[in-house]
């Protein structure tokens, strides 16, 4: 009896469910996501075996859709078109005996396009500037810019109350060379992935 | 359509980012690699062994020479001679490599070393093998390091004075560091303050 109860209340529970979907609707929804930056080694850091090159990421999204919808079916698209502000540690080392740090830090500002179907599945592509800071040695070694493209897909649904929620892949390429001194250059352009939890607000 | 013009226009305006370096991190990166040369010439259990992400730590070689000795191990070669708590010695890298600061690099060229040995202690449990060591190496460098890999410039240590206080046993030892003098990074001249940063 109890075992039946059990597969009743399964069985109705799974029945009652469903998948929530997303709500495309004119306007603008400002999302926050969080992370991790996974990043491959740049030519200047190919050798570097000791510092972490996976950093938690932060970002902040603002959609503004629906430009116009193509397709049909599941693949009925709706346009949005975005801006990315985040904060991408790409590299990051702390010395264990002197505790004096380095980093490679980049915060890109990314003007993206996505196209997200009724069941909240998107893809998406962007590119745009971030601003760069290498710290060695506690001390600061470089600033200014790289550029960045950028893909990304995820899901993303409606919740009540205007909330939206859902995860993205997110895969940027920065690219940029260091000039040192003497004026010999090396590239330090590298791909980085971000799997990354979001929760927005639709206005 | 339209909507990806801006963003192949923003990705080809930043296409040709090319940002220049501060000499002072290349310095602050040779005062790193320098303390750790400093490192090889006082460890007792084994100077070049010492040395954390040099290749030389892998397999050495030793023979004795007047008052010394010389070691030896792929592209590193280390000479020390002791006269009376008087040290002296050499240096020498080809194609070594060395982490500093979380990069990695490849080390060329000769440092020279004067110095004096103080306050050595040792005790010795023939029994258990145990040992314990205490001592203070002030030594000071000459000399000029090709650097390339993570970072192309040239340093050159100008009486770039270290002072390593080591005490442990042979389970571990401690080092500290205190430094002073000068480097000069690409023509570029740098004092060394006394807790060995630029």
């Amino acid at each position: 009896m109890k075992k039946f109860l059990i597969v009743l209340v399964c069985s109705s529970g799974i029945s009652a469910f469903q998948i929530p979907g997303y709500t495309a609707a004119s306007g603008l929804s400002v999302n926050l996501g969080g992370g991790l930056n996974i990043a491959g080694k740049s030519e200047m850091r190919a050798n570097d075996t000791l510092p972490s090159f996976t950093n938690f990421t932060g970002s902040l999204n603002l959609w503004y859709g629906s430009l116009f919808k193509f397709g049909s079916g599941f693949f009925e698209v709706d346009t949005q078109l975005g801006l990315y502000a985040g904060y991408v540690p790409v590299m990051t080392y702390k010395d264990q005996t002197t505790g004096k740090k380095s980093s490679d830090v980049k915060l890109p500002v990314i003007l993206d396009v996505r196209f997200i179907n009724s069941k909240g599945f998107f893809a998406g592509l962007g590119g745009g500037y971030a601003h760069t800071i290498i710290t060695t040695i506690d001390i600061t070694e470089a600033t200014g810019p790289a550029a960045v493209v950028s893909l990304l897909t995820g899901w993303e649904i409606s919740l009540p109350y205007g909330i939206q929620a859902g995860f993205t892949v997110r895969a940027m390429y920065f690219l940029q060379k260091i000039e040192a001194v003497n004026g010999s250059q090396l590239n330090n352009s590298q791909l980085n992935i971000q799997p990354l939890l979001q929760v927005g607000y639709k206005f | 359509m339209n909507y990806l013009i801006p963003i192949i226009a923003l990705s080809m305006a930043a296409a040709g980012c090319v940002i220049k370096k501060d000499s002072a991190a290349s310095a602050a990166v040779s005062a790193e690699i320098a303390t750790q040369l400093a490192k090889g010439f006082s460890d007792p259990s084994g100077a070049m062994g010492s040395m954390s992400g040099t290749s030389a730590a892998i397999t050495s070689t030793c023979v004795s020479v007047t008052n010394g000795m010389r070691c030896t191990s792929g592209g590193y070669e280390m000479e020390i001679i002791t006269v009376s708590g008087n040290i002296s010695g050499y240096q020498k890298m080809t194609g070594v490599n060395i982490n500093a600061g979380g990069k990695a690099y490849t080390v060329n060229g000769r440092i020279d070393m004067t110095g004096t040995t103080t306050g050595s202690a040792f005790t010795y449990n023939a029994t258990t093998g145990q040992y314990t060591f205490s001592s203070k190496y002030t030594q000071t460098f000459n000399g000029t390091l090709k650097i390339t890999g993570a970072d192309n410039f040239d340093v050159e240590y100008k009486e770039f004075a270290v002072t390593v206080n080591i005490s442990g046993s042979n389970a571990s030892f401690s080092f500290s560091f205190s430094c002073g003098g000068k480097l000069v990074v690409d023509t570029i001249e740098f004092p060394v303050k006394s807790d060995c940063s630029i």
